[in-house]
């Protein structure tokens, strides 16, 4: 699997934990890799919702406090990519 | 009562793999423990519903606690008003002060659980409104007058009680967030408020909120502001002696873990993440940012004292006991509070220690003087 294609994986679990928490907001608007999350009117339970579905989903703890700019798809990708990078 | 008061604040959950009966034991034990530690009073939680949250009348726990306790003031804590007919809560309420001789405290809130609302046919979006027709017509019962009102939720026809509080009032006190409209409404009513520093759960993410203790101080500062200042506040905080916070948050941790994932997140539905280092981060950020005071005695005392010192005087701190260690360890924690803690707060510890100073200063002179004697 190329870097590519793993990130494309990666991406599309992402956006399925979104629609799990918020398909309304998904069905409502065109929401892209790189659409600001705070653009969309999703909540901060929904946001909180998504990052613990991302969670269970991958089996990883993402640090809030560490990572404060987590507001579009792109950015979770590439942090989960470079987390496992680290591994 | 004194400018500052120390009590114990119960939750009304119960591990689920502990018997129904003997979680009830362990509350009636530990109620009379915090008794005789002298504790001033003891808040017993009302839920209906999650398997966890068994406590389903406090009122009735408080009636069996009133042949078992002696001196300690008993509060339910809270009865949601919107669940019960207001001229059932005051009735029951001043029963329960007769069967207390004066220790009952009413404490009151709106109710959490959307499905012991659900249960009863408690519309959410009611809550608030209701609440607030009920309080001031079980203020008035209790204050002795006769209420006619009829209200979209209920009717109070002719309604009065026949038995009056026992020494002329029952106090009231709301669990209160503390905004705006929560502070005019105590003012309103002439209630005091009851807050947590932070919720049982703790957080829902680590470090989600940077300073838990000075936002809700922020809030009693507006509160005491309103009201003149002269009205006791209720601070509701989670305290664990320790050798260390380290040992103590290894000590807490699978129960914090346990309640946070079996009843939070997998019951109610909050998104909880689950992995060990959340949980682990989510208690350090509490201790750390001093939501959870977790230590020492030393460390405990000094940071009881702090929050005392931001939130004024009248206070109450209540302790939080949610059980997240052992019912013995529980059991061991309210006692070393009581014995290890509470008397550095009070200055019990001041004369003996100046005793053991002076004694000291003097004694080189003072055991010359003894081998004169003979």
């Amino acid at each position: 699997m190329t870097a590519e294609d793993t990130r494309a994986e990666l991406r599309k679990q992402i956006f399925e934990a979104l629609y799990e928490v918020a398909g309304s907001l998904l069905e409502s608007q065109d929401i892209g890799p790189d659409t600001e999350f705070p653009e969309t009117g999703m909540s901060s339970i929904e946001f909180l919702a998504f990052i613990e579905k991302i969670e269970t989903k991958l089996d990883v703890f993402i640090d809030l406090e560490e990572n404060q700019d987590l507001t579009t798809v792109n950015k979770f990708c590439d942090l989960l990519l470079e987390e496992a990078q680290a591994v | 009562m004194h400018a500052k008061a120390f009590g114990c604040f119960l939750p009304p959950f119960h591990d689920p793999s502990v018997s129904p009966y003997a979680a009830l034991k362990r509350d009636i034990e530990l109620s009379g423990l915090a008794d005789d530690l002298g504790f001033d009073e003891i808040w017993l939680g009302e839920h209906h519903s999650s398997g966890w949250s068994t406590l389903s009348a406090p009122e009735m726990l408080i009636a069996a606690l009133a042949r078992e306790t002696h001196r300690i003031r008993l509060a339910t804590g809270v009865i949601p008003l919107p669940y019960h007919h207001p001229l059932h809560v005051a009735e029951r309420m001043v029963l329960l002060d007769h069967l207390t001789d004066g220790r009952a405290i009413l404490g009151v809130g709106t109710g959490t659980y959307v499905h012991d609302m659900e249960m009863i046919g408690v519309d959410p979006s009611t809550l608030r409104a209701n609440f607030r027709a009920s309080l001031d017509v079980v203020q008035a019962l209790l204050r002795g007058e006769t209420v006619d009102t009829t209200t979209p939720w209920f009717t109070a026809k002719k309604a009065v009680l026949q038995l009056r509080p026992l020494r002329g009032s029952i106090e009231t006190v709301v669990a209160s967030s503390l905004s705006d409209p929560a502070i005019e409404m105590l003012a309103d009513t002439a209630t005091t408020p009851t807050v947590h520093v932070v919720p049982p759960w703790g957080a829902i993410r680590p470090g989600m909120d940077k300073d838990p203790v000075g936002a809700m101080v922020e809030r009693v500062d507006a509160y005491r502001n309103k009201s003149g200042g002269d009205t006791r506040v209720r601070c509701n905080v989670f305290v664990h002696v320790a050798d260390s916070a380290a040992a103590g948050i290894d000590e807490l941790l699978p129960g914090f873990s346990d309640l946070r994932r079996g009843l939070y997140k997998n019951i109610l539905g909050m998104p909880i993440p689950d992995s060990p280092v959340a949980h682990r981060k989510t208690m350090e950020s509490l201790v750390d940012s001093g939501a959870f005071i977790v230590g020492d005695t030393a460390t405990c005392t000094r940071m009881i004292s702090d929050l005392l010192a931001r939130l004024g005087d009248p206070v109450s701190l209540n302790f939080f006991v949610p059980r997240w260690v052992s019912h013995q360890a529980t059991l061991d924690q309210l006692t070393a509070l009581s014995h290890e803690v509470l008397p550095g707060l009070y200055g019990a510890l001041d004369g003996t220690a100046e005793s053991m100073k002076l004694t000291a200063e003097e004694a080189a002179r003072q055991m010359k003087r003894r081998t004169e004697i003979g």
